[in-house]
């Protein structure tokens, strides 16, 4: 009698504990109607909205709707399901066309962007997007391999990482003064709790790290179709190839970074741990770094964005980041002007989280990510266009969605034939 | 010094005895089936007279002074009776019953009771019924019970301390500065030097996780000005009696989702009178219930012997061994295929201790221990290589090689931390002018050394570069950390009409660090009116000894890299390294200071019961890192010409670069400041229904600042190139804290069966700035490392608009109010069995709040979590 007293107390105690989860009642899904207004930038006068593709992107499936606008350059899209979309449209433009609408006679694509567009059930909504851009450059990033090696020791970490710098014109490009930098902020919507940092980047874009190609001028061309690779350390990590199928040979790249005895010249400590010095390998020139110390040149692995310019006019200024990973030091960034970019890549942490992009729509109209958490050993590579006489000619419509390919594996000056 | 030291002692332990008409008091105890009780502990509060039972119950007490007393009759297993009692003339035959405690009494404390103590001016004292009530596994978890703490899920994968009186910021400071006293023995944790593994507990108060829970009947708190007795210490006490006497065998469960714990423990009666207590206890936990990575595990065992030595002298001895355990560390996940990093910490630790008292000098108390623990520490972790192989233990240049891509590091700790205590202490009684005297004097003497071999790097691993103090330090070179003690007090009593008062004056008196004679007055006052209403007022002063760590944190090196040649080709890669190394002073160090002050009120009337008390607490000189700037020369090294397929021949040239590297030193640079009221409120029991309720909480402020500059380059703030770094002062803050808990407790006497609810009440917490830095440096090194201070109107100049300093003025986000609900049930059988169930946040009740300056959405609340209990009585 007593034994039974007390397991029914046990039973009750289990249902106690069991009685708190809670139960959800299903409801009937209703649809959603999105109207989208499809506009042209002030700077563009003459181009017509008519009879272009208008494509919604869900957020959390990837699954793409597309409708073509009316002549008033509206976009309809019926019954679709409630949720969260990233609607896009592009448009691309002949060397005559751009000179018509913008007086600058040069293939360029236009593109319109509004991410996170919340549709709800039963509700109608609608949004304007304005198509803008640049013209296409003619230096470009090739490869962008920031995610870290698939190493399960982690002694390769992300000291592999490099950027492939590529010459998509017909013309020889010389590679000295060539600044690449490192955006800002960090913070990236990993963490579930993360707020985006709400910079305005429409005239500037932030970064907290700069490095410089050096050379007087004419020093490091890169001709029509060829590339540079600047990596971090020009280490073979592929280690007699024991690590080849989850890194690659930096040894014969072009650029490396080293950044300890700049550092110190500054009266800061470098990480001699991170940073390594290959005597056949040239430095690229540290240009600025916003980590006090222990510092070195490397790029975010969960999610990274990159430009390179042109024009060392750049100010460094405080912005107030309230991301305070590191408290008091990272609030510095160096503002670069949006005219000055060349060519730049917004790489997210997955696809929900385009918030947090740090590059304006008129060089990266879009964002690419690498699907699964880092160290992958993945990277992000620019598609090819077409092939003009044994060269090839890479995508650039200024769109990460669309130009740039997430691989298995990095292919420094290739192309993964 | 010692001639003085040895007159004191003298002094203080025949102080002057003056006769005055004394009484006795005879009687027995028994138990409800009127078996008399043996070595039942009987004793008058406030006086040292006691006596303990003889095998017939009888009891003599004598040398009373006529006045009021409260009789307080314990003995294990019975619940504890005190009883007002009036002595005008000796009393013989006074016979007391003790009831078996069990659920089925009328009275059941489950929550912190508020005690009039010996100890100290504000002390919380936490029986076994409450001690069951919150099922323990470590003392930590028996904490929550004070006023003001908040109801957490017992967390055995991270250090616990006692965090007294802290509204936030420096809690290892604080914690550092709290007695943990077992049976009569304070812990120390002094010798520890462990500085990695899974959990560095070294420079931090007592690790409250390894103190197993299930063989203590009380816990008392000391959190205002403790007894002139109690020293090294800024911060309060904990005092922990074990249990002593006979029990049944008694075997507990307790599990929780991340733990269980399994424990039997006997208090066997022998042949010739003694007892002898004996416990086992094994504890496992998970960090979390979803991983099996982390673990902790734990054994305490311990014997406890208690003899009657002599009747006459009623010399009451008691003889502790225990043996403990613990393990703290990782294990290989089976998927995990390589090791990425190995943490664990291991400590075997034996102690003995002989406390006791006996009727000489008045009463006589004396306590002496010795403790020893084997510490071990390991740390291996993978590296990414290639970088320069560093290992000189000598300062030089030299030329080395570049490790593989892939390597381990090995860092191993081996310490073995001693400490002995002993404490002799002598009370007497007497009566002047109508004022009864009470006092105690005695001398104290705690010793720590450690005998460990120290940190040794494994031979086959590379020391990483840049990383300063990785290699070898020697533990058995400290010096032995000494402090010895005199303390006596006088606790006197005298009665007005309708009022009684109670004067204690106290004064200690410690020898630290071989050269700092302190002085440490404890003075308290209180007066009861109208056997309702009582006043108190208490103000002390204690200091604390640095630990060993931060007497002697070891040297501290720094690699520099000349030349950084690395290539493919083996043959020509190679590095040029200097290393230097400091050794970092510490004669600046002393003991902190503590200094508490406080006033109260207390209301008792018709079952109501009201403490209110108000206090303001100080610490000065806490110790804590600072920022240190050392320069040094980097030669630049240079390979002229290189010889293909022949090894590369570095030499010097003459560039030479002041480099400053900055690194982390021990001060006393800390100030915390905390006011606070604390509220503890009982209500009459509703008779009917056998309901009480307990209100408790507390409001606290704590004002701190780091009296060392922040050291900041100048470089990394404007991408100036100017090599120096500037000094700011640091921002001081203020915190605030609030919390308060209803205790409903629902008993159902003929059940046997207590169900309590806590109602958390998380009113205030938030950290504000009070003081923000001046933008301007105080004072600046210049890259060949010198130290120029800045005067207060240069500041502003535009000479050093380099080293501004811009000042986050963004305010942090106080966290808003919110609830918490924690449910408690115990349920008990005839015989004495019991099963026990908590559910903390069981309304599954976790609120969110956007805070703006860490720009994170954040979560209230540690999720529902539960706990099952099982203990039979065999």
């Amino acid at each position: 009698m007593k034994k039974s007293f007390l397991f029914r107390n046990a039973i009750l105690a289990i249902f106690i504990a069991l009685g708190f989860s809670a139960c959800e009642k299903d409801d009937e899904v209703s649809l959603a109607n999105l109207d989208v207004q499809l506009e042209v930038a002030e700077s563009f006068t003459g181009l017509s909205t008519g009879e272009v593709y208008v494509y919604i992107t869900n957020t959390i499936d990837n699954g793409v709707d597309s409708a073509l606008t009316n002549a008033d350059g509206l976009a309809q899209f019926m019954n679709i399901a409630p949720g969260t979309y990233n609607v896009s449209a592009s448009m691309n433009l002949t060397e005559e066309e751009a000179g018509a609408a913008s007086g600058y006679y040069e293939e360029m694509t236009l593109n319109a962007v509004e991410n996170d567009v919340q549709l709800m059930g039963g509700i109608d909504s609608q949004v304007f997007i304005t198509l803008d851009g640049e013209p296409a450059s003619s230096l470009v990033i090739k490869e962008f391999y920031y995610n870290g090696a698939n190493d399960p020791t982690y002694s390769i970490m992300f000291k592999d990482q490099f950027v492939e710098i590529y010459n998509n014109s017909s013309e020889v490009v010389y590679a000295d003064g060539l600044y690449l930098a490192s955006l800002a902020p960090s913070r990236n919507g990993n963490d579930e709790n993360d707020v985006p940092l709400s910079l305005e980047m429409t005239e500037y874009v932030y970064a907290s790290k700069i490095l410089q190609v050096p050379g007087s001028g004419e020093e490091y061309p890169i001709q029509p179709g060829e590339s540079i690779v600047v990596c971090l350390n020009a280490v073979d990590y592929t280690n007699d190839g024991a690590n080849a199928d989850i890194t690659v040979d930096l040894s014969t790249a072009d650029f490396e970074t080293y950044a300890v005895d700049w550092l110190q010249s500054l009266g800061r400590t470098g990480s001699a741990y991170f940073d390594l010095d290959n005597v056949d390998v040239p430095n690229m020139e540290c240009v600025y770094l916003n980590i006090e110390n222990y510092g070195w040149f490397n790029f975010d692995i969960s999610s990274s964005s990159i430009v390179i310019f042109r024009n060392e006019n750049f100010e460094i200024e405080q912005v107030a980041d309230p991301s305070k990973d590191v408290p008091d030091f990272s609030d510095y960034f160096a503002k670069i002007n949006v005219n000055d970019v060349v060519d730049g890549i917004d790489m997210m942490y997955n696809a929900e989280t385009s918030a947090f992009k740090r590059l304006p729509e008129k060089i990266d109209a879009g964002f690419n990510f690498i699907e699964g958490e880092t160290y992958t050993s993945k990277s992000v590579r620019r598609k090819v266009a077409k092939e003009v006489d044994g060269r090839r000619i890479l995508l650039d419509t200024n769109n990460s969605s669309n130009d740039f390919e997430v691989i298995d594996l990095p292919t420094p000056r290739g192309f993964g034939e | 010094m010692k001639r003085f030291l040895f007159i004191l002692i003298l002094v203080s332990l025949f102080p002057l005895v003056v006769c005055a008409q004394k009484y006795s008091l005879d009687g027995k105890v028994f138990d409800s089936e009127k078996k008399p009780l043996y070595y039942v502990a009987v004793n008058l509060v406030g006086t040292h007279i006691y006596d303990l039972t003889n095998e017939d119950g009888s009891f003599h007490l004598e040398g009373i002074l006529p006045g009021q007393y409260t009789l307080h009759v314990q003995i294990l297993g019975y619940q504890k009776l005190e009883k007002e009692i009036d002595i005008q003339e000796s009393i013989q035959d006074f016979n007391i019953y003790l009831k078996k405690s069990s659920l089925a009494l009328s009275e059941v404390q489950i929550t912190a009771k508020v005690s009039q103590s010996q100890e100290g001016s504000t002390t919380y004292k936490i029986d076994e019924e409450a001690i069951k009530q919150v099922q323990p596994i470590s003392v930590s978890d028996i904490l929550q019970l004070l006023p003001g703490n908040q109801v957490e899920a017992p967390d055995l994968n991270s250090m616990a301390q006692a965090d007294l009186r802290n509204a936030g910021d420096y809690s290892d400071i604080n914690a550092f500065g709290t007695a943990v006293i077992i049976d009569g023995n304070q812990i120390s944790n002094d010798g520890n030097m462990q500085t990695e593994g899974q959990t560095v507990t070294a420079n931090k108060g007592i690790d409250l996780r390894q103190i197993s829970a299930s063989n203590i009947e009380s816990v008392e708190v000391v959190s205002g000005v403790p007894s002139a007795k109690y020293g090294n210490i800024t911060s309060g006490a904990i005092l922990i009696n074990k249990k002593a006497g006979y029990t049944p065998y008694n075997l507990s469960v307790n599990t929780n989702p991340t733990s269980y714990q399994l424990g039997i423990n006997k208090g066997y009666k022998l042949k010739n009178g003694d007892f002898l207590n004996i416990n086992l206890d094994y504890t496992y936990s998970n960090s979390k219930p979803t991983s099996r990575k982390k673990y902790y595990q734990r054994i305490n065992s311990g014997l406890r012997w208690s003899k009657l030595l002599s009747k006459k002298l009623d010399w009451n001895n008691h003889f502790s061994l225990n043996y403990a355990y613990g393990f703290d560390g990782q294990r290989k996940d089976p998927d995990e295929t390589v090791v990425i990093g190995e943490f664990e910490n291991k400590n075997h630790n034996i102690s003995f201790t002989t406390n006791g008292n006996l009727k000489i000098l008045g009463t006589t108390n004396y306590s002496i221990s010795g403790n020893y623990t084997k510490q071990y520490s390991y740390k291996k972790t993978s590296e990414a290589g290639p970088i320069p192989i560093i290992e000189s233990l000598e300062e030089g240049t030299y030329v080395t090689s570049f490790s593989p891509i892939t390597f381990y590091q090995k860092t191993e700790f081996y310490g073995k931390p001693v400490n002995i205590n002993a404490t002799l202490e002598t009370n007497q009684n007497f009566s002047t002018f109508g004022i009864t005297h009470n006092t105690s004097s005695g001398f104290n003497f705690s010793f720590d050394k450690n005998y460990g071999e120290g940190r040794v790097m494994d031979e086959e691993n590379n020391a990483a570069t840049g990383m300063s103090g990785a290699r070898d330090m020697n533990f058995y070179n400290v010096p032995a950390s000494e402090v010895y003690s005199l303390f006596a007090q006088d606790n006197m009593s005298f009665k007005g009409e309708n009022s009684s008062y109670l004067f204690k004056l106290g004064m200690r008196y410690d020898y630290m660090l071989k050269k700092y004679n302190l002085w440490s007055p404890r003075i308290s006052l209180s007066g009861k009116y109208f056997k309702k209403y009582r006043l108190r007022l208490a103000y002390g002063i204690s200091y604390r000894t640095p630990s060993m760590l931060q007497l002697y944190p070891g040297p501290k090196y720094f690699d520099l890299i000349n030349l950084n040649h690395y290539s493919e080709e083996d043959i020509r890669s190679l590095a040029v390294v200097t290393t230097y190394i400091y050794q970092p002073r510490h004669e600046h160090l002393e003991p902190s200071k503590g200094t508490t002050l406080e006033g109260g009120i207390d209301f008792e009337h018709n079952g109501y019961f009201l403490r209110l008390t108000g206090f303001y607490k100080k610490l000065k000189g806490g110790i804590s890192s600072v920022d240190k700037l050392l320069t040094f020369d980097k030669v630049k090294w240079e390979v002229p010409e290189e010889i293909p397929g022949e090894k590369p021949n570095p030499v010097p040239t003459d560039q030479v670069e002041r480099v400053s590297s900055g690194f982390l030193t021990y001060q006393n640079t800390i100030e915390t400041q905390t006011q606070g009221i604390e509220l503890s409120m009982q209500f009459p029991k509703i008779k009917a229904t056998n309901t009480s309720i307990n209100l408790s909480g507390s409001y606290m402020k704590t004002h701190s600042e780091n009296e060392s500059p922040t050291l900041r380059s100048a470089a990394s703030l404007t991408g100036a190139s100017k090599n120096r770094y500037g000094l700011y002062e640091q921002t001081s803050y203020n915190n605030y804290l609030s919390r308060s808990n209803v205790t409903i407790a629902q008993h159902f006497p003929e059940l046997r069966m207590m169900i309590s609810l806590v109602t958390e009440a998380n009113l205030i917490k938030k950290r504000e700035v009070e003081h923000f830095p001046s933008e301007y440096p105080i004072a600046y090194y210049s890259i060949d490392g010198t130290y120029h201070e800045i005067p207060e109107a240069e500041r502003s100049s535009p000479e050093y608009s380099d080293l501004l300093y811009s000042i986050d003025h963004t305010k942090q986000v106080p966290e808003p109010s919110y609830f918490n609900f924690h449910i408690r049930i115990r349920k008990e059988t005839k015989q004495g069995h019991s099963f026990s169930f908590y559910a903390n946040n069981f309304l599954w009740y976790n609120p969110t709040y956007r805070d703006d300056f860490n720009n994170a959405i954040k979560e209230l609340n540690s999720r529902v979590t539960f706990g099952i209990g099982f203990n039979f009585k065999l």
